[in-house]
């Protein structure tokens, strides 16, 4: 390894989100399925939207969204569209839910669903699938963070050392402040990722270009690679059926446990006002996951 | 009474349900690719701008949404 700074940043970021998780309790007991499951129904809107927000910066967004653009091109915008169009599938049932979850004591999809439906079956069905879907993002989650301590660490922690410190931290701060451990982590990780997105955006630009703007980056693209500005992308596998299938999937794919938990969770006025419209913006499918399970 | 599909009952759900199904189809195949051109717009290639104009209509829509639930509340 040749500098101890990324670890050493990458620690400190670990201690602060920690903290930050331990803290999150503020005295509040957690005995209650309620406090600690949906964090008393009580999210306002600003922590709501950053949740949420960093809840859709996962893993994928900085590592996989970025090396597909890099390796295709603008087809990668699928993914915006798909987000808008989940934005307005959230807003509109998200309010909805919210309700029946505070008129009916729901901390779970599932209840929720069996509730709804009048079918225990239908609600078991549905945890089933939810837990296996949620294993599956949750391990694409804690693998980036682990490849990202990897890094990181210039190989010192292993994969799956880092899978086990990643899950260790957002186990200890899960168990002790429940929902609002992960409202408050998230809002931290999502200033946080907005900082850096943006950052890091402009300074490659910067590096490229000498200056600021993308239109040079793009006018550059243009004359060299133009494949890398349409679909089916620069690999050529980008079909129109490939963009169509994955937004029409993706958009109604609003309900992922944790989300779930966020609607139900949330206070009904920040779901209600425009400025959660915002938040509902960043809406993706995605699990239930801590801090570290977004990318780190 | 059951009923598969639940239909909007007012002029203005009417309104929103098709403002939602333009949006779709604006983001999706077929319109989608009428703006593949690798043709810059604003220093940005069409499809991105295309993409944003369909962020920006979602957000718009949801927006005027909000302004008719909050003035029918208020009726």
């Amino acid at each position: 390894m040749n500098s101890p700074w990324p670890l050493l940043i990458t620690l400190v970021y670990v201690a602060i989100a920690m903290t930050i998780g331990l803290r999150a309790r503020a005295g509040r007991s957690m005995n209650s399925l309620e406090e600690w499951g949906v964090a008393g129904r009580s999210m306002g809107p600003v922590t709501l939207y950053l949740l949420i927000a960093a809840g859709s910066v996962s893993a994928y967004t900085f590592m996989g969204a970025p090396g597909w653009a890099y390796s295709k091109g603008v087809a990668v915008f699928y993914v915006a569209i798909y987000l808008a169009y989940l934005a307005l599938v959230a807003w509109y049932f998200g309010p909805k839910v919210w309700q029946f979850g505070e008129q009916f004591g729901h901390v779970t999809q599932a209840s929720a669903i069996a509730d709804r439906y009048q079918s225990p079956a239908l609600g078991a069905l549905a945890a089933l699938v939810m837990a296996i879907g949620s294993i599956a993002y949750a391990v694409l989650q804690t693998i980036g963070s682990a490849y990202i301590l990897f890094v990181m660490s210039g190989g010192m922690i292993p994969i799956w050392l880092g899978v086990l410190l990643v899950l260790a931290c957002i186990a200890v701060y899960l168990y002790v402040s429940g929902q609002r451990a992960i409202g408050r982590t998230n809002a931290f990780q999502g200033v946080l990722m907005l900082v850096v997105a943006w950052a890091v955006g402009l300074w490659a630009v910067h590096s490229a270009t000498g200056g600021l703007s993308f239109a040079d980056v793009f006018d550059r693209i243009q004359a060299e690679h133009g494949e890398f500005l349409t679909l089916p992308g620069a690999g050529g596998d980008m079909s129109f059926s490939f963009w169509t299938t994955s937004i029409i999937v993706s958009m109604f794919s609003f309900m992922p446990p944790q989300q779930q938990d966020t609607a139900v969770g949330s206070d009904i006025t920040a779901i209600e006002t425009g400025d959660d419209l915002t938040a509902f913006a960043a809406w993706k499918g995605g699990g239930g996951r801590g801090t570290f399970c977004h990318g780190g | 009474m059951h009923r598969l599909i639940v239909l909007p009952t007012s002029r203005v759900g009417w309104g929103l349900l098709i403002a939602f199904v333009a949006l779709v189809v604006a983001g999706t195949w077929p319109v989608i690719g009428w703006v593949n051109r690798a043709t810059l717009v604003m220093g940005l290639p069409l499809i991105v701008v295309w993409s944003y104009l369909v962020i920006f209509a979602c957000v718009a829509v949801m927006l005027i949404g909000n302004r008719i639930v909050e003035r029918d509340d208020h009726e």
